[in-house]
């Protein structure tokens, strides 16, 4: 059934039966390195000791591909490494806040993304990292207390009602999406067409609120990890208006984002958007949009 | 919810004379950071963009870093992990074996040297928590929650 689903992309996924393929694989378990609490030579030495495989991410520093056995090491009790999909670990490096910015994680439960930007940010700074429901944000606080990160301040809002404007320097939007790209979790059975227009309707809102926030001339990246147009370049299309769309360079191999689907004319601005693919990116599929407040 | 404060300059002053006096952690860790109260316990965060920090009615300002209890006061595992490594006084490193016993909570063998009843517990150079000073053993003072034994160390 995920095959059937996937095949209303087919127009805009080349190469469509090896993309087909992919998804019967599960991706390789991939960390990141904190480091706010240790550095990447010595976790190899400890890794070298205690006979676990890794291998290096030619794109990321602070990413190894590793093995299940990791997650039972002190380190990993110690809070040194963070079990995280290498696609995303890819919106917080195009973000990329300087150490004393003022930075809001809209969306910010489990907070792998979060912990990321406050060791990117040298525990300097501030990034507010918000969630709406309280058991996300239980376990985002536990996640950022066992990481080490002091520049962090929880809130537990409605990412749509947040209260100010033109208050932060970068603001990342990684938005409730229908997890397409995570094909090693998805579940054919809860995925529907209206489903899939509620969602769009509900990162639009968060959209929206996000350029309220970001000051004028500070930067949004907008993530999902889907693939349905719907939630991606339609709902960055619709704030061409009020933000300029800003060229990414992937430190993958990515594909432009779509100008148009079904009919429907999103603009030739989206080609500065990028799209993952398991089969090109060798990542699970992923959306990013780097946006300029106007 | 408790409410939180910022500490005056005499309370922060107080608070970093502990850790450097206690533990020998250099003062010089807390500059680019506040330390708030919310109860007895403090709290540090980074001091960039507080006041819009606080603004925003945030649920959890940084980390907790000390308990202030009535007799001693005793810093937070997420404080010892963090900085635990750069004590001077008051830590012991321990065996593989000891280690082990540590973090699931059991107790280990006392040392000489010790004066502060919340002893900090390395394992490699690395802290992996508080332990406290019994009369015969040091007993494991890591939180219940966090007792999983690693199985690689």
């Amino acid at each position: 059934m995920m095959f059937e689903i996937f095949r209303r992309y087919e127009e805009f996924i080349p190469e469509f039966q090896e993309f087909l393929r992919e998804l019967t694989n599960f991706p390789s378990l991939s960390i990141r390195i904190n480091t706010l609490k240790t550095s990447k030579k010595r976790l190899k030495e400890r890794f070298d000791e205690y006979g676990i495989l890794y291998e290096e991410v030619r794109w990321y520093e602070d990413a190894l591909i590793s093995e299940e056995r990791v997650t039972h090491t002190l380190e990993y009790y110690l809070g040194d490494l963070y079990v995280q999909e290498l696609a995303s670990m890819i919106p917080p490096l195009i973000l990329n806040p300087p150490e004393n910015s003022l930075v809001l994680d809209m969306c910010a439960a489990p907070g792998s993304k979060t912990t990321q930007i406050s060791q990117m940010m040298r525990n300097k700074g501030h990034i507010i990292a918000n969630d709406v429901e309280m058991e996300r944000v239980k376990i985002l606080r536990s996640n950022v207390k066992q990481m080490g990160c002091l520049n962090v301040t929880i809130t537990r809002k409605d990412g749509r009602k947040i209260r100010g404007e033109d208050l932060f320097d970068f603001v990342l939007v990684d938005a409730p999406c229908s997890g397409e790209g995570r094909h090693w979790k998805f579940n054919p059975s809860l995925w529907s067409e209206e489903k899939i227009l509620s969602l769009s309707k509900l990162q639009s809102s968060l959209l929206s609120s996000a350029i309220r926030l970001v000051k004028r001339g500070g930067i949004i990246v907008y993530s999902t990890c889907t693939y349905a147009p719907e939630e991606n370049e339609r709902v960055i299309s619709k704030f061409l208006d009020k933000v300029e769309v800003l060229r990414i360079n992937s430190p993958v191999r990515a594909l432009p984002g779509i100008t148009e689907w079904r009919e429907e004319f999103y603009g030739d601005e989206m080609k500065k958007t990028i799209r993952l693919f398991p089969h090109i990116s060798g990542t699970g599929g992923f959306f990013i949009a780097k946006l300029k407040k106007i | 919810m408790q409410s939180l404060r910022k500490f005056d300059e005499n309370e922060r002053r107080e608070i970093l004379k502990f850790f450097s006096e206690v533990y020998g952690i250099p003062p010089k860790i807390f500059q680019d950071y506040e330390l708030l109260a919310r109860g007895k316990n403090v709290w540090m965060v980074s001091s960039s963009h507080l006041n819009k920090v606080f603004e925003m009615k945030p649920e959890f300002v940084g980390t907790m870093i000390l308990r202030r209890g009535i007799k001693f006061w005793k810093p937070t595992t997420a404080f010892v992990t963090l900085f635990g490594h750069l004590a001077t006084k008051n830590f012991i490193e321990v065996s593989k074996e000891e280690a082990l016993e540590f973090l699931k909570g059991g107790s280990i063998e006392k040392r000489e040297n010790l004066t502060y009843p919340h002893v900090i517990i390395r394992y490699r150079g690395r802290a992996l928590g508080c332990g406290y000073l019994g009369k015969r053993k040091i007993l494991s003072e890591i939180p219940s929650k966090l007792r999983e034994i690693p199985r690689i160390l």
